[in-house]
């Protein structure tokens, strides 16, 4: 029945047909790994949760009363019926609605990931450019050795020379980004001062040396050799004719740092005592809240997935050539 | 002067013998200016979770003590390094029917942050409620020892116990035992306590500004209390160096010399019950042979220990939960003390051959993973191999602690010799960790509680550390000091034995 013509956006719907169905089944998988793996660690919420004044008798009322007998797939099955019910349940360590724990530490991480990016994506893309314009001139060598070096240390590394640096030794931050409730915007500035500064010096080396690479494997194009050929000036080349058509993969870079930026920072959130989603799941893990750790799991794994569909998407529409059906498959 | 039988608040502690510890200079020798009102406290302290309630029953940790300590307030209070009892929202108390009966008046002009005031029915439903069927406290034994709690007048309690009991007042400065409004089920901090919540974040931060109705009119000196979720010990120490904290507790003792040297900061340690052993399961093999328990005590080197452990910050144990500087410590029972020789001998005796597995966990605190580390050299010279095993922190209270053979325990210090002995080494006692079962130390404890007379009272703990110390499953090598740095601005605090001046550091300091 196929003809030669066909509807312009079938691409993209189909694109968007197969990426929430494959995402689905990634956040479906996502959660019922957290589930298994949870299970598997040693010991479980009533332990956790009383600890040294756990007796066999209250660990087992407390057990019955949290439904931790009950096998396993049916607390699976029974928590996923629950949030396609929009129900998130109730922590099992404090028994409030899990929602009311998860939205202020979710507001709390997507905060800090939106600073971070604005600091991170002018100076890492800014920085790709200029190491592009200035290719093996000592000023993209020492950027490229700087940034590789961040890249190789361990975030808490970074994390604790800062604190040492800025915090302990000239005490110009908080070592612990905990912010008061009173004070303003200022405190807040100075509590999201050093973990935005890690994120940066961490999240950069990235974006930067994937920028560099996008806009000069664009270089090595054939209208490009013609346009130096013409005797256009490399800057030139680089701002109006390279920049224009690295710009996909750029942005999918940024997004996907964006979505770094709230997923991965778990460490960062740590080393500062942040209270971001991170240090949540961490913590909630600590005490086999398993409610809690699940409804961690599936944001991050919501929000990764998003971000990485959107970040093709948008890779897809500024890019005619993927918007457009391949000729001849017919 | 509290009046308790015809004794002085003092001498009434002495007679109750409750544990004191050795009265060290109890504040840093700095100038201390008069008490002045004004600033923001920011206390670090570890033992907060997300998963956190302001229900005082699920208090269990030393940060749930100091919020305790700042929003709340108990019916006797602990002060000092050697556990003076004062009146908390009981002005006096006084036993009757051979301390089966205690009679508790409350402080008159007590209210709550609702403007309530604090009646004796709050107290009795703040007592005993930690015995609610579905009650987790780690108070619950004290409010199950009371047989009936009566409100004689709105400023009158008398707890009827089903056995007598002199410790029963300091028990009651338990810091889950803290009074609450009658019928509080919806737990929102309210309180009498010098301070009231202004914002409560689970894992993160509790906030609170001064109760202006505060009873206590010489106290509560600061605006603001802030008490940080610091529940690792490096940001603990790195925050108090920056400043971002004023008090810090808990500090590791091999970084208390550093952090005394900074500029603006000063460093004490406080002696206390507290610590972290060995537990040799005694009901079953091979711990249930007595010379093997008795070759392992002596084949732990406890000088090492202190010296390399805990930086010299402490004193040796002998293998009982009494600290030599409680006034109950037996001093002239026989010291168990490294020797080689001895233990090697004990071990032939004993018939036991092989390997022994030690199982420890930072559960027990970082100090048991090393000390473990210790022992296992320390062994191998008499003869014993010891093979020590790390288990994860995740479970360890569950399923290795008090259930395998050969491990570290961990025990907090209690505000009562009594209960300690009682809670983790009388048999049957759901605390009993070792699983040691003796008769005539059980009969002693037993006695000992219900003893009116000093020294008969001291004669039956004496007795009954002997035989814990000679027959009994557990390892005390060391009782650690605990570190806690203090900003030199903070002025007023009065170390105590337990953390942050026995949880009510918020209270008694201001800034210089």
């Amino acid at each position: 029945m196929s003809t030669a013509k066909r509807p312009p956006s079938r691409p993209i719907r189909d694109f968007v047909i197969s990426r929430s169905l494959s995402g689905l089944v990634s956040l479906i998988l996502v959660t019922a790994l957290i589930f298994i793996g949870t299970a598997m660690l040693p010991g479980d919420t009533a332990s956790a949760l009383l600890g040294q004044n756990a007796t066999p008798a209250a660990l087992e009322a407390l057990r019955q009363d949290l439904r931790l007998d009950d096998p396993l797939y049916l607390r699976y099955f029974g928590w996923f019926w629950d949030v396609l019910h929009g129900d998130l349940g109730v922590s099992l360590a404090s028994g409030r609605p899990v929602s009311e724990v998860l939205l202020p530490r979710l507001q709390n991480s997507m905060l800090l990931a939106l600073v971070a990016s604005l600091f991170l994506l002018p100076v890492a893309i800014g920085g790709g450019i200029a190491a592009a314009i200035w290719k093996d001139s000592w000023f993209d060598r020492a950027l490229g050795f700087t940034s590789m070096l961040f890249l190789a240390m361990p975030a808490f590394l970074v994390g604790y020379i800062l604190i040492y640096a800025l915090s302990v030794r000239m005490g110009w931050f908080p070592s612990m980004s905990v912010a008061p409730l009173m004070g303003g915007v200022g405190p807040w500035v100075k509590v999201l001062a050093l973990p935005v500064l890690a994120l940066v010096i961490i999240g950069q080396a990235h974006t930067m040396k994937l920028t560099r690479t996008a806009i000069l494997s664009v270089l090595s194009t054939d209208y490009i050799l013609m346009a130096e050929v013409k005797g256009i000036s490399r800057r030139r080349i680089i701002l109006l004719h390279a920049l224009p058509n690295a710009l996909s993969p750029i942005l999918s870079i940024s997004i996907l740092t964006v979505a770094y930026l709230i997923v991965d920072v778990v460490v960062v959130e740590i080393v500062f005592s942040y209270p971001g989603l991170g240090k949540l799941m961490v913590d909630s893990v600590a005490y086999r809240d398993l409610t809690v750790v699940q409804a961690c799991g599936l944001f991050f794994a919501l929000i990764f997935v998003a971000m990485n569909f959107l970040a093709d998407f948008l890779a897809m529409l500024a890019n005619p050539r993927q918007r457009v059906p391949a000729r001849g498959a017919v | 002067m509290n009046k308790v039988c015809g004794l002085s608040r003092r001498g009434f502690l002495q007679s109750a013998g409750v544990t004191a510890l050795m009265a060290a200079a109890p504040m840093a020798a700095f100038a201390q200016s008069g008490p002045k009102r004004g600033g923001t406290l920011a206390i670090g302290i570890e033992g907060a979770s997300t998963g956190d309630s302001l229900d005082p029953r699920s208090f269990n940790s030393p940060y749930w003590g100091v919020v305790s300590g700042t929003i709340f307030n108990t019916l006797v209070e602990i002060y000092g390094p050697s556990n003076e009892l004062r009146p908390g929202l009981a002005k006096s108390w006084e036993e009757s029917e051979g301390g089966k009966r205690w009679t508790f008046d409350l402080v008159e002009g007590a209210t709550f942050h609702d403007g309530r005031p604090v009646t004796s029915a709050d107290v009795i439903y703040s007592i005993m409620f930690h015995d609610a069927e579905d009650s987790r406290s780690n108070s619950r034994a004290i409010a199950a020892s009371v047989a009936e709690a009566k409100a004689e007048s709105p400023t009158r309690v008398v707890f009827d116990l089903k056995e007598a009991n002199y410790f029963f007042p300091a028990m009651l400065s338990n810091y889950p035992l803290c009074i609450i409004p009658e019928g509080t089920t919806t737990f929102d901090g309210i309180g009498s306590g010098p301070y009231k919540i202004t914002r409560f974040s689970p894992g993160e931060m509790i906030e609170a500004v001064r109760h202006e109705g505060y009873f206590k009119t010489d106290a509560a000196w600061v605006d603001q209390v802030v008490i940080l979720a610091a529940n690792d010990p490096a940001a603990r120490a790195s925050a108090f160096q920056s400043g971002q904290l004023h008090i810090a507790s808990m500090l590791e003792s091999r970084t208390a010399a550093l952090l005394g040297q900074l500029p603006g900061k000063q460093v004490h340690s406080y002696q206390t019950s507290q610590f972290a052993g060995f537990n040799l399961r005694a009901d079953s093999a091979p711990f249930d042979n007595a010379d093997l328990r008795m070759a392992l005590k002596l084949a732990i080197d406890r000088e090492d220990i202190l010296a390399r452990v805990y930086g010299g910050l402490g004193r040796i144990g002998n293998d009982t939960p009494i600290p030599p500087n409680d006034p109950l410590f037996a001093a002239d029972i026989p010291q168990n003390s490294y020797d080689p020789e001895k233990a090697a001998e004990y071990f032939k005796k004993s018939g036991f051959t092989g390997t022994l597995t030690l199982q420890t966990s930072e559960a027990a605190s970082a100090a048991a993973v090393d000390m473990a580390a210790l022992f296992r050299e320390h062994a191998a010279k008499a003869g014993i191999t010891i093979d020590v095993v790390r288990e994860p922190a995740d479970g360890y209270w569950s399923n290795v602690w008090g259930q395998t053979a050969f491990h570290s325990t961990l025990w907090g210090a209690r505000p009562t010799a009594d209960m300690i002995l009682t809670t983790a080494y009388t048999s049957g006692s759901p605390g009993n960790d070792t699983h040691w079962s003796n008769a005539d130390f059980d009969a002693a404890v037993t006695a000992a509680r219900a003893e009116p007379d000093e020294a008969k009272r001291r004669a039956y703990y004496t007795e009954a550390q002997r035989i814990l110390s000679s027959d009994g499953g557990v390892i005390v090598p060391v009782f650690g000091d605990v570190v806690e740095g203090l900003s030199v601005e903070v002025q007023g605090y009065v170390t105590g034995t337990q953390p942050l001046a026995n949880y009510r550091a918020a209270e008694q300091v201001w800034f210089a």
